[in-house]
């Protein structure tokens, strides 16, 4: 690792102590995300057909990328048919020189601005007020960013880092007179001060949420209804977006907002959508508003012409993925940030302001795959992450706990080769601070027991026979960790006529994903997709047992290898679970008729599960065998993130446990003895942050099996 | 004892009508006010009580004729100040919108599916009538109202193209509202801090 970039992550290590040590922040980041989580959730819960919706918004983006050419041309057509002036900056100091031209010649004094993230981007109103323009945000939380001198923590609530009592102590300071801690009054207060604003403002600045090709017209999304006083009012109107902005039709942009207000306010509607072809005549004059448009590109074309970056353009700035990501709740936007933050902040800074800015923040992305499954658009972002970590660790070098880590396979093999003397030395405490000094691994994060005997060896001797063809891909843990697991698949799988094989492979390559080594999860990917692809021509489906190694099959691989094998093999992969679901539904497979399960089981379905599945088909497997599983309530990760979570300090363990907390406590609250997760890593995160047995649910289930009636 | 007006009541007629409930549910879901009304004097009954419960001082409306038959000129609210766009020059309309607590306006069409009021407007004065005010109150045709955004999506097209140069189409599907301090919901932020739907028969307007 070079100089630069470690001085840089030196500066994150210290931001992240600071936002571990700030609770009134994080009580702040939690009320805001899992809030907005949970209306989320709730929304696309009660529409029926949000999935077609969701579907039809995907194509759209899609389609609106591939001809933005062609809509960019209509558009300014159709928008200088209106009397607009169009004009097109290709970077953001281009678009900051226009508007202070247009605000010149507008005479303009004061300047009223609605939230614009293209207009944080490109500084705006910086470098506005060092013109001597007096520029007024007026979205609230945007308003209070301003008055507090901070950038948006979140692009949706921009102040969501702030609680009740910091924006009261800024309005009391702002208007020097002790101000009650009420967010109603300190709204009334807001409502009238901006009034006044609006009204003698000489210019408004937008951004847009979408721009409609076949109109020329901008569409406005807000609840507040600032868009509408901002256009409104001045008699000089600019609007300034990026490129990606522009949609076909209005048949198009509806979808999209209906996309939008679902996934970022978890309403079926925002309270206005303001769509404005031209300038309307003032209420003031009777004149005809002066009405131009901005459209930037800063970055856009190239982050088009990259075949995997190009998705970032599809991002709707709805703020999910913000709010599912583990380490943004802890730490919102201002260390897991440049401009743009949180999870699709991080493509979106290395192509809007540079690599450097984009990895040294990309630390934060513990790659649990939430964002992906959250984001409306189906953006692969980890993937995205991955590949800035990568082009920033080939540029500055790589920290030497992440390229151990990349190569934890070796570890392992050598601690099961040598155990149990492995488990006895990694035991002892002089050992673990002595590897926590050394290598960078925290001494307080126990490890698992690893075994001589591994899975594979007992397989070996293991005669099995059956028609129907399943090939077991086992993962590191279940080898060599946990032996049980394996034993409980064949135990579970062969009385229904199943003959198991377990195909040559390695790991999944994830832990190196991690840390951006794409090089070796290629590697891991291309040889495990080889092996197994010979088993699906061969005739077998393949099941795992571990998420993460599931999502690797069914998501990572084929996005990554981008070739057929990767989605043969894709599409014949299964969690063991979803595997059994299909011989049930296939009437293969009976899982009723258990024994009475009077002790209720705690369940938490790992991220990767959620990611690649949505609803954990675990929880519809132990429900049709009448276990009483409790699904502990919680939006996030569990924090340990395959090996993040060993990392000393800082670094990983103490941001681990610290994502952990809520997930700890909601467990503990569910009464139970007992708790399952079918994650390796999630079991010791759960059984160190609980100190409550944890259990695979295929060896829960295949006890259950055995004590039949 | 008077009715409040939250619950005024569907008529009969209405709740047979499967859009106008759709229509009804989704405004009152995101704390709108919705009657639907088959006579004037229950629209003049409407307005009264607004007026008296919420001590309202001034009114502004998009046009004299929706005021005048919302108002008659035998109405008990003597001291009402009624303002109408068009009756007034231009720069005084636009004093009376900006202290009126009430601003009434039309709409071109309505959506049930997402409660939403679709307002077409080529004079910033009309927008700002439901815009500026704390109270809006929107007069919907019955006949408007139709079932999604898309069944809407060629008129809206159209309206703004039919514009020769500058034409602003609102969306209102709710209060103006923010989340902003301590993610609280505090309704009112920059717009109406309440949204009043008027469903009548076409002949009444």
């Amino acid at each position: 690792m070079d100089e630069a970039s470690r001085k840089a992550h030196s500066q994150l290590l210290e931001k992240i102590a600071l936002g571990l040590r700030n609770k009134r922040q994080r009580a702040a980041l939690y009320v805001g995300t899992e809030g907005g989580r949970e209306l989320v959730e709730k929304a696309y819960s009660e529409v029926a057909d949000s999935g077609e919706m969701l579907v039809e918004a995907r194509r759209i983006k899609r389609d609106a990328i591939e001809r933005l050419d062609e809509n960019l041309e209509r558009f300014m057509n159709a928008a200088k048919s209106a009397g607009v002036t169009v004009h097109l900056a290709p970077d953001a100091s281009a678009a900051v020189q226009l508007v202070v031209e247009l605000a010149r010649r507008a005479n303009a004094k004061r300047i009223v601005k609605s939230k614009s993230m293209t207009g944080e981007e490109i500084e705006l109103r910086d470098r506005l007020e060092s013109e001597g323009f007096d520029v007024v945000e007026t979205d609230l939380g945007e308003r209070i960013v301003q008055l507090a001198h901070q950038r948006p923590s979140h692009m949706v609530a921009p102040a969501i880092h702030l609680d009740v009592e910091d924006v009261t102590e800024l309005f009391s300071r702002t208007l020097g007179k002790k101000i009650p801690p009420d967010p109603e009054q300190m709204t009334a207060i807001a409502r009238n001060s901006l009034r006044q604003k609006f009204l003698e403002a000489d210019m408004g600045i937008t951004g847009a949420n979408f721009a409609v090709a076949d109109s020329g017209a901008i569409v406005l999304v807000t609840n507040e209804g600032n868009a509408r006083l901002v256009t409104a009012l001045p008699k000089t109107n600019v609007a300034i977006f990026g490129m990606e902005k522009i949609v076909p039709n209005l048949a198009d942009a509806f979808t999209l907002i209906q996309a939008l207000t679902m996934s970022g306010a978890g309403r079926k509607m925002t309270s206005y959508v303001t769509i404005q072809r031209g300038g309307s005549n003032l209420a003031q004059t009777g004149q005809k508003q002066e009405q131009h448009v901005i459209i930037i590109d800063n970055g856009r074309s190239k982050m088009r012409e990259d075949a995997t970056f190009r998705q970032a353009l599809y991002c709707l700035r709805c703020g999910s993925c913000l709010d599912i990501c583990p380490t943004f709740r802890i730490f919102g936007g201002h260390t897991f940030g440049h401009i743009y933050t949180g999870p699709i902040g991080v493509p979106w800074t290395k192509y809007t302001a540079t690599l450097d800015a984009a990895g040294e923040i990309a630390p934060l992305c513990i790659s649990c795959g939430l964002c992906k499954h959250a984001c409306p658009e189906d953006i692969d972002i980890p993937l995205l992450i991955a590949r800035v970590k990568e082009e920033y660790t080939k540029q500055h070098g790589q920290l030497s706990i992440n390229r151990t880590l990349c190569n934890y396979e070796a570890f392992i093999n050598f601690a099961s080769m040598t155990a149990p003397l492995s488990n006895f030395v990694l035991g002892l405490p002089g050992f673990r601070r002595l590897l926590q000094v050394l290598v960078g691994i925290d001494a307080r994060r126990p490890f698992p027991k690893f075994t001589r005997r591994t899975f594979k060896k007992w397989f070996a001797e293991h005669t099995t026979t059956g028609t129907r063809q399943v090939a077991y891909f086992v993962d590191t843990f279940a080898d060599q960790c946990e032996t049980d697991i394996g034993k409980a698949v064949v135990g579970i799988l062969e009385p229904y006529g199943c003959k198991v094989t377990v195909p040559t492979q390695m790991g999944s390559g994830m832990p190196a994903f991690l840390y951006g080594d794409l090089k070796q999860t290629k590697k891991s990917a291309e040889f495990n997709v080889l092996n197994l692809a010979k088993s699906v021509r061969d005739g077998c489906e393949i099941i795992s047992t571990e998420p993460t190694a599931t999502y690797c099959l069914k998501d990572l691989y084929p996005h990554l290898l981008q070739s057929s094998d990767a989605e043969l093999v894709a599409a014949h992969s299964h969690d063991l679970f979803e595997y059994l679901l299909q011989l049930s539904k296939d009437g293969m497979v009976n899982l009723g008729v258990h024994r009475d399960q009077t002790e209720p089981v705690a369940y938490y379905p790992p991220c990767h599960t959620r990611s690649t599945y949505g609803n954990s088909p675990v929880l519809e497997v132990l429900k049709a065998a009448g276990v009483d599983a409790r699904v502990v309530r919680y939006n996030t990760c569990c924090g340990i993130a395959g090996t993040f979570g060993f990392k000393k300090g800082r670094e990983g363990y103490d941001v681990s446990m610290a994502v952990g907390e809520t997930l700890f406590e909601r467990l503990k609250e569910l009464d139970c003895q007992l708790v399952l997760t079918e994650s390796s890593v999630c079991k010791m995160q759960i059984e160190h942050g609980t100190g409550m047995r944890v259990v695979h649910p295929a060896v829960f289930l295949w006890e259950l099996l055995q004590t039949r009636v | 004892m008077r009715t409040p007006i939250e619950d005024w009541p569907l008529t009969s007629t209405d709740s047979s009508s499967g859009l106008l409930t759709r229509f009804a549910t989704q405004v009152k879901a995101v704390d709108g006010r919705f009657a639907s009304i088959t006579h004037l004097s229950e629209a003049q009954e409407y307005m009264l009580k607004l007026i008296k419960s919420k001590n309202v001082k001034r009114v502004v409306s998009v046009n004299k004729e929706l005021s005048s038959k919302l108002f008659p000129p035998n109405s008990p609210l003597k001291n009402l100040e009624i303002t109408s766009n068009g009756s007034l020059p231009r720069e005084e309309f636009f004093k009376a919108v900006q202290v009126a607590e009430v601003g009434i306006s039309t709409v071109d069409t309505a959506v049930a599916e997402t409660g939403t009021l679709v307002i077409l407007t080529s004079d910033e004065s009309d927008r700002l009538v439901t815009a500026l005010p704390e109270i809006h109150v929107a007069i919907v045709p019955r006949s408007k109202i139709v079932s999604s955004l898309h069944d809407v999506e060629p008129l809206i097209t159209e309206m703004l193209n039919q514009t020769k140069s500058g034409a602003t189409v609102s969306l209102i599907s709710a209060s103006s509202r923010t989340a902003d301090i301590g993610d609280k919901t505090i309704l009112g932020m920059h717009g109406p801090k309440e949204l009043h739907v008027l469903v009548l028969d076409e002949e009444l307007l």
